[in-house]
């Protein structure tokens, strides 16, 4: 309740009278504080959620993300060799390889952008092919050039998203402001996303992505790469806090200091092909002479080079 | 399933919102105001001046006599009919449905819960209110000419609102095709697949053809024989007074009828093709950079000239696109035809024949002509700029001035536009006999100038109002027709006034080197102000 006390004080003008509305709450007065409608609606939401508690706690499926005998070919090339992966609920993976090993590749057929040649996904329980709508719902993927429609406000993009994926009202409204204070997107909510810069378009991309309700299957494509160092701080704890909570994720890099320090556990490719998988211990342990996951990474692609 | 049925009247409302925010976004930009400014008004002013001296009625009475007497009824059904039939190839062999989407779409609509043909309704309902607005200005615009050729009227507001929805109706056909392909090619991989397309042909030609189009079902049940009508009736060619205001609500109805039947068929195949397309385009670029760096050997050229090198970049970039092969094909060819028509004048290709009455006032007809065509002719050089992509950045930060970056595009656009118009002219000169106004062919010369270095210009101006240079903002791109005409028409005003008298053979060049320089310098300085 606290929490909510303070997202409702950061909240604007706008967005208390929106949430008022949401919560039937009258704003029928001419002069009222604004410490008294903040309290007003603190009460409302006490009683929403008094309704509301009957509800099941969202979990996801076990594992929440499989992919058995990936293979994808683009031609005579072949991007993905028969890739077996899962990811869990409160696990984050890292995905990592050198350029055009194929991660990219693997995040595109999992979120249902392209198909597999052959082999399955499976998202939450749902087939990516035969029940995508319900598959995707869970599915927050971050692509790796990030672009959005540049003719949409940030706000617009936000409670578009809230829709697209049957946010309910209140909910989205608490949500949206949660993120937005965190990815410190207030200055630009009412800016055109083609105006914004790379490192603002990504946090809104990501605020996009979490203001839909949780647990999350998350798929990143180098999310780390477009942040300054403090959108990247703050991502990283945020993705272990989801990690805590419930949610898979899945992180595509070749970044490998952010790879170490967030993952769980790593699944190495090179040249489409799993060349090693495990924990830092795991990996260390099968490569005996390695310390470190560049060592390790070095070693399954290619060797370490002399120098 | 019922939740994102609700979704759908929610996808059109935003898509009209990002349509009305475009549109604010413009009134807000002064410079992108400007522009639509004189755009706009720019074409209203020239139409009402070549309106004011070119009456255009007198021509229609014998240009439609002329048809009437010399292409029958059922080739105009065939010919119109083949549009379909292109359509439907077109959409075979091209992105049908998937058109619609854009790169955002790949990361936020295609993984998110929502149905393919959701995403496709919405965004064809946002493409077709787009158009029927820009067709409205346009009409608007070019209102004093369709005054002055007595062509204002509810006929040809018919005419045009029936074009448009047979045009969407064979885009819908082409549509077909396209998941046909992509539903063909899933069981049957090899390239007899394509068969396919003849008995479609057939089935789409066969209403239109001269055997079936007197058939009054097909003469009035099928889209393209109806359109067909209308635009007789309308400009009284062959006209038998048939209802045409009943033909375009059948229209209407075909058009309504192909744009739920799309919708339905819409799958996950249209994610599909549009990947696939997406990735050709950068296929095709990495692999003609890549034999770029293969084979010119920048280190050893010759010429020490940054000019030069820009020249030699383009030209061999270029170069390894198919399209711009088959283009000096069609040059070679093209030209060679010309010289035979002009030398040999064969009895099956016979000039339109002039009566000699309306000499004079065709040869304003004539000028005009010259100018449009040159206007078509000079799109490269808009595309000198836009098509550096990204890389215009590069070009912008290397050690050359902008001077020689521009004069470099300018040269090569130019020596590209006056190979590839060669053809056309020497088409319109053996085609158009207008006894005494051969000559005027040269006037192509200094337009072509012109209008290049106009297209440099607008095309360096891209980057300065977008950091996306690839996609030239709408009211930009239309001002270089605009800036283009209103010169044409200032040139055939002078022509027509000082024609017969020595002057304008001083001033017409004055007046060409004026706008070069005007334009090039302008061009220069956009350069300099990239945002
Ligand atoms: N659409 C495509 N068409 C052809 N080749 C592709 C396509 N997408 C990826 N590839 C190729 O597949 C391989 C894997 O690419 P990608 O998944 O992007 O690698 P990564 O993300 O690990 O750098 C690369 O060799 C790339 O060139
Ligand atoms: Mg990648």
């Amino acid at each position: 309740m606290q929490d909510e006390l303070e997202l409702i004080h950061q909240m604007t003008g706008p967005e208390l009278i929106r949430l008022a509305e949401a919560l039937g709450v009258p704003l029928t007065y001419r002069h009222v504080s604004r410490a008294k409608i903040e309290n007003d609606l603190v009460q409302a939401l006490k009683l929403h959620w008094q309704t509301e508690k009957g509800k099941p706690v969202q979990k996801l499926d076990i594992p929440a993300l499989k992919i058995s005998n990936l293979h994808k070919e683009f031609g005579s090339k072949v991007a993905v060799a028969n890739l077996d992966l899962e990811v869990h609920p409160g696990e984050i993976v890292g995905l990592v390889g050198p350029n055009g090993a194929g991660k990219s590749t693997t995040l595109r057929v999992l979120t249902g952008i392209i198909k597999p040649t052959n082999g399955q996904v499976t998202v939450n329980g749902y087939d990516i092919r035969k029940e995508p709508v319900e598959a995707k719902r869970r599915i927050g993927y971050i692509p790796e050039r990030p672009t959005c429609y540049p003719s949409l406000r940030v706000i617009e993009y936000l409670t578009f998203v809230a829709r697209i994926y049957d946010v309910p009202r209140i909910n989205a409204l608490l949500r949206i402001r949660e993120f937005v204070s965190r990815f410190q997107l207030d200055e630009f909510l009412n800016s055109y996303i083609g105006t914004l810069s790379k490192g603002n378009l990504q946090r809104t991309l990501l605020a996009g992505i979490f203001v839909r309700e949780p647990p999350f299957i998350l798929a990143l494509d180098e999310p780390i790469y477009g942040l300054d160092p403090r959108g990247a701080w703050s991502l990283k704890s945020l993705l272990r806090e989801l990690r805590d909570d419930g949610s898979a994720i899945l992180i595509s890099t070749h970044i490998l200091e952010v790879a170490e320090a967030l993952c769980d556990r790593f699944v190495i490719m090179n040249h489409g092909k799993v060349v090693g998988t495990g924990t830092i211990e795991q990996l260390r342990e099968s490569n005996p002479g390695a310390t470190s996951l560049e060592e390790i990474f070095l070693m399954l692609t290619g060797g370490i080079p002399e120098v | 399933m019922h939740m994102s049925d609700i979704k759908t009247p929610f996808l059109v409302r935003m898509e009209l919102r990002m349509m009305f925010n475009q549109f604010i976004r413009t009134l807000r930009a002064p410079s992108m105001l400007v522009f639509y400014g004189i755009t706009l008004g720019g074409s209203f002013i020239v139409a009402s001046v070549v309106s004011s001296f070119l009456d255009l009625a007198p021509y229609f009475s014998p240009m439609i006599q002329y048809i009437e007497d010399n292409i029958e009824k059922s080739a105009i059904f065939s010919v119109v009919g083949l549009l379909t039939v292109a359509s439907a190839l077109g959409g075979y062999f091209g992105l049908g449905p998937s058109q619609v989407l854009e790169s955002s779409d790949e990361h936020i609509m295609m993984t998110a819960p929502v149905r393919p043909h959701q995403l496709f309704l919405a965004r064809y309902l946002r493409r077709i209110v787009r158009k029927m607005m820009y067709i409205i200005i346009g009409v608007i615009v070019i209102s004093p000419l369709l005054q002055s050729a007595h062509l204002f009227a509810l006929s040809l507001m018919i005419t045009i609102v029936a074009l448009i929805f047979f045009l969407e109706f064979n885009y819908f056909v082409g549509g077909f095709c396209s998941i046909l392909r992509t539903k063909v090619h899933a069981v049957w991989k090899s390239r007899a697949a394509h068969l396919i397309l003849l008995p479609i042909a057939a089935v789409l030609y066969v209403p239109a053809m001269p055997e079936y189009s007197s058939n009054p079902i097909f003469q009035f049940g099928y889209p393209s024989n109806m359109v067909s009508i209308i635009i007789m009736e309308s400009f009284g060619v062959h006209s038998i007074g048939a209802p045409i205001a009943a033909l375009l609500v059948v229209i209407f109805i075909a058009f309504f009828i192909g744009f739920l039947a799309l919708t339905i068929v819409v799958d996950y195949d249209i994610y599909e093709v549009f990947a696939k397309g997406r990735n050709e385009e950068v296929e095709a670029t990495g692999g003609i950079s890549q034999r770029i760096r293969g084979q010119v050997d920048f280190s050893k050229t010759r010429f020490k000239d940054p000019m030069m090198w820009i020249i030699l970049k383009d030209f061999w970039s270029k170069m390894r696109t198919p399209v711009q092969f088959w283009k000096y094909v069609y040059v070679v060819f093209g030209v060679a035809f010309g010289i035979y028509l002009l030398l040999v004048q064969p009895l099956w290709m016979t000039p339109i024949p002039i009566p000699s009455e309306f000499a004079a006032s065709l040869t304003q007809a004539f000028m005009l002509v010259i100018v449009l065509f040159t206007q078509m002719t000079v799109l490269p050089s808009l595309l000198a700029f836009v098509d550096e992509k990204d890389n215009i950045y590069l070009l912008r930060s290397s050690p050359f001035r902008s001077r020689d970056i521009i004069l470099a595009k300018y040269l090569f656009a130019v020596v590209e536009v006056s190979l590839t118009s060669l053809p056309l002219f020497l088409l319109i000169l053996y085609f158009m006999r207008i006894p005494g106004a051969a000559y005027l062919i040269f006037l192509a010369a200094p337009m072509l100038l012109v209008f290049s270095a106009t297209g440099i210009m607008v095309g360096a101006y891209v980057p300065v109002f977008t950091n996306d240079p690839k996609n030239p903002p709408v009211p930009l791109a239309f001002s270089f027709p605009t800036i283009n005409l209103a010169i044409g028409g200032l040139m055939v005003w002078l022509i027509l006034l000082y024609g017969k008298s020595l002057e304008i053979i001083v001033f017409l060049p004055l007046l060409t080197v004026f706008f070069v320089i005007l334009f090039l310098a302008l061009s220069t300085r956009a350069m300099e102000s990239f945002k």
